[in-house]
């Protein structure tokens, strides 16, 4: 697990992406391989305490606090890492 | 069925509590989902209380206002509750909402319960407030929305620290699916502090060691705050508080941190004991030793023999004793607890027939298990009663009602509501039970709620997202909870009839089952564990047209949800020739 204080530069597009596959796969019990265009409902039904699981994980990973407002637009998993990635640019 | 007598109030008044807690060296504990800890004493809770209640005072905040709280488990919580208490006020904590969940329904509810509570002020955090200003633009609470922070951090404002009397409102609750139709709960300092002393009577702390509560419970739902803080207050003792969403990502931390702090007790619905089974590894148990915990008590839904048996089975390698599996039975109306088994016996059950159950409510054997929710807490009396309000003898089912020293007064500004609830003093739950070998187990729900993962939802919340979807009959679904064979817990079961007509034939069934689920996930953030799309006309109605979901239920379970006998060319000749025949009778008999 990467840990904020030694990785203060952004992370990139497919890191981000990396740990949302390990965290699908891990603790959200989602067997295939996520890609960036699945919709976070339609395509992997995540539910509200999926979701929970996701944002509190990808605070762990990139110290970047997912917060309700800031994720209102995010639909897939693409907005997903886009998000943290700006999230964490905001912190550097 | 009585409880035993409610022993003296150990105090009056929370704020009382609060006071006597303070000098005690307790103190409140925050983790994280690093297992980091906060702590702030019991007397800095009170400290700071004080001067947000001087904030709140300044603010224009008189007794018996309504003040909202939308705060996640954080100090600011407790200065904000204690805060409201100690200005004389009514704390009304909401739910924050939900992490890349919908907000567009989280607004509209959260409106509605600000309205209801006829909040004067909202009381909120940075996160949080962002996020309040469509709820708070429209119900409009006089003083606005402010931060928990500046009342007990901003500039000092003169301190306050109201003596309440115990017939003062101390808490404004809401439940029963509160988001559609809120009904707030009114409780006074006498009902909270009866609670208290009867749940400090039946969860009795070590002798040999500090007492410990432990919890990952919301904050504004009655077992985190009532059954938790609250009655810390009252032992005294030192209280560990994990946020909910801690908790969900990361059930291990809510285990480790009972193990290390030794906690004697720890509440949870019925969906975080299966949680736990599932997601907690053998590496997130390093030196984990679950033998401190002798209560733990599984409420707020229905609960699983089969989840307890794991759970303790899972865990037993750790040092959980089965016997502290302690399903109990409540609701808010109730402030918290009704019915509680005696402690260190472990989770007791009836085998019963469930067909047999939703059709002719007779308890028969058969194989689903039904655990035992024990007797009527210190102070409450449970009866059985039927459909014209007789009461029922051992092994019939009927409605459960309860009576005793913490049940509502009123729902607020509601008597309508206030007199269907509350009969004579007696409080209509709304569940379905029996009662056998004088132990009440509860078996269902007359009234239309449906709780997922120990959170109540209206089942409106659910039908109305089907609105518009092609293929159904408009305003032709229910929404219901159920227990599905070998779950772990309540479910959401979606009936909902096919459209009528011959375009209904040209419809992708599987794909608009699909259909469903996303737009109920997508809306509630629930998934739908089982949707069945029906003919036209199978879903029974009262004689003015509305549904009625508890028969759809009983009649799904029973196997008998029909569409209605179709008329056919040979049926209606049928008919024809027996109303020619009671013509005929009619005009013989004249």
């Amino acid at each position: 697990m990467l840990d904020p204080s030694t990785a203060p530069s952004p992370p990139t597009e497919q890191e981000v992406l990396l740990a949302i596959r390990t965290i699908a796969r891990d603790e959200l019990d989602i067997a295939r391989e996520v890609v960036p265009d699945d919709d976070l409902v339609k395509d992997l039904r995540l539910d509200s305490m999926q979701r929970i699981t996701l944002a509190v994980a990808l605070d762990e990973y990139f110290g970047v606090k997912v917060t309700q407002d800031a994720a209102v637009h995010v639909r897939t998993i693409g907005d997903l890492v886009g998000l943290v990635i700006e999230l964490a640019r905001a912190r550097a | 069925m009585k409880g035993p007598p409610l022993p003296p109030l150990r105090h009056a008044t929370i704020d009382g509590a609060l006071r006597a807690v303070k000098g005690s060296g307790f103190a409140v504990r925050f983790v994280d989902a690093r297992d980091r800890e906060s702590v702030v004493g019991w007397n800095d809770v009170y400290a700071r209380a004080r001067r947000a209640a001087g904030a709140l005072h300044a603010l224009g905040v008189r007794p018996a206002d309504r003040v909202a709280l939308v705060i996640p488990t954080s100090e600011a919580f407790l200065d904000a509750y204690f805060g409201a208490l100690l200005a004389g006020a009514v704390p009304v904590p909401l739910y924050p909402p939900v992490r890349l969940g919908r907000l567009d329904e989280y607004h509209a509810a959260t409106a509605r319960m600000l309205r209801a509570a006829g909040a004067r002020i909202v009381v909120s955090d940075a996160a949080v407030r962002r996020l309040l200003g469509q709820a708070v633009e429209r119900a409009r609470p006089p003083l606005g929305c402010h931060l928990a922070d500046d009342l007990s951090k901003g500039p000092p404002a003169e301190e306050l620290d109201r003596v309440a009397s115990p017939d003062d409102r101390a808490l404004v609750q809401f439940s029963s699916g509160s988001t559609v139709d809120p009904k707030p709960v009114c409780l006074t300092h006498r009902q909270l502090a009866a609670q208290c002393t009867a749940l400090s009577s039946l969860v009795q702390p070590p002798t040999d060691r500090k007492p410990v509560v432990t919890s990952w419970l919301p904050l504004y739902h009655d077992m985190g705050l009532i059954g938790c803080v609250l009655t810390a207050a009252f032992y005294p003792s030192d209280l560990v508080l994990i946020p909910p969403e801690v908790f969900m990502a990361r059930p291990a931390v809510w285990l480790r941190a009972i193990s290390r702090h030794r906690a004697f007790v720890s509440p949870a619905p019925n969906f975080a004991y299966a949680l736990a089974v599932r997601r907690v590894r053998d590496t997130d148990l390093k030196d984990v030793d679950l033998s401190c915990w002798r209560f733990a008590l599984n409420g707020a839904e229905p609960v699983s023999m089969d989840v307890m048996r794991k759970f303790a089975a899972r865990f037993a390698p750790f040092g959980f004793d089965a016997s502290a599996l302690m399903p109990v039975y409540g609701l808010a109306e109730a402030a918290l607890g009704v019915a509680f088994p005696p402690a260190h016996r472990g989770a007791r059950s009836l085998s019963v027939d469930a067909a047999a159950l939703a059709i002719s409510s007779e308890v028969t054997a058969g194989t689903r298990e039904i655990a035992s929710v024990g007797v009527p807490v210190p102070g409450f009396e449970i009866e059985i009663r039927d459909d014209d309000g007789a009461v029922l003898g051992e092994r019939r089912v009927g409605r459960v009602f309860a009576k005793g020293p913490s049940v509502m007064e009123v729902y607020l500004d509601d008597e309508a509501a206030t007199a269907r609830t509350l009969v004579s003093g007696w409080l209509d739950t709304g569940d379905l039970g029996f009662v056998a070998e004088g132990e009440l187990y509860i078996c269902g729900r007359a009234r239309d709620l449906v709780i997922i993962r120990g959170k109540n939802h209206a089942p409106q919340e659910f039908e109305d997202c089907l609105a518009g979807l092609a293929g159904l009959r408009p305003g032709c679904a229910v929404a219901v909870g159920f227990l599905p064979e070998g779950g772990s817990g309540e479910e959401l079961l979606i009936l909902v009839e096919r459209a009528t007509g011959d375009a209904s034939l040209w419809v992708d069934e599987e794909a608009l089952v699909d259909e469903i689920r996303s737009a109920v996930l997508d809306h509630t953030g629930v998934l739908p564990h089982t949707v069945e799309l029906l003919a036209p006309g199978s879903l029974p109605r009262t004689s003015s047209g509305k549904l009625r979901r508890g028969e759809a239920l009983r009649r799904y379970l029973g196997g008998v949800l029909l569409p209605p006998t179709p008329v056919r060319a040979v049926g209606l000749a049928a008919e024809m020739v027996k109303s020619a025949v009671a013509f005929a009778k009619v005009r013989l008999t004249r």
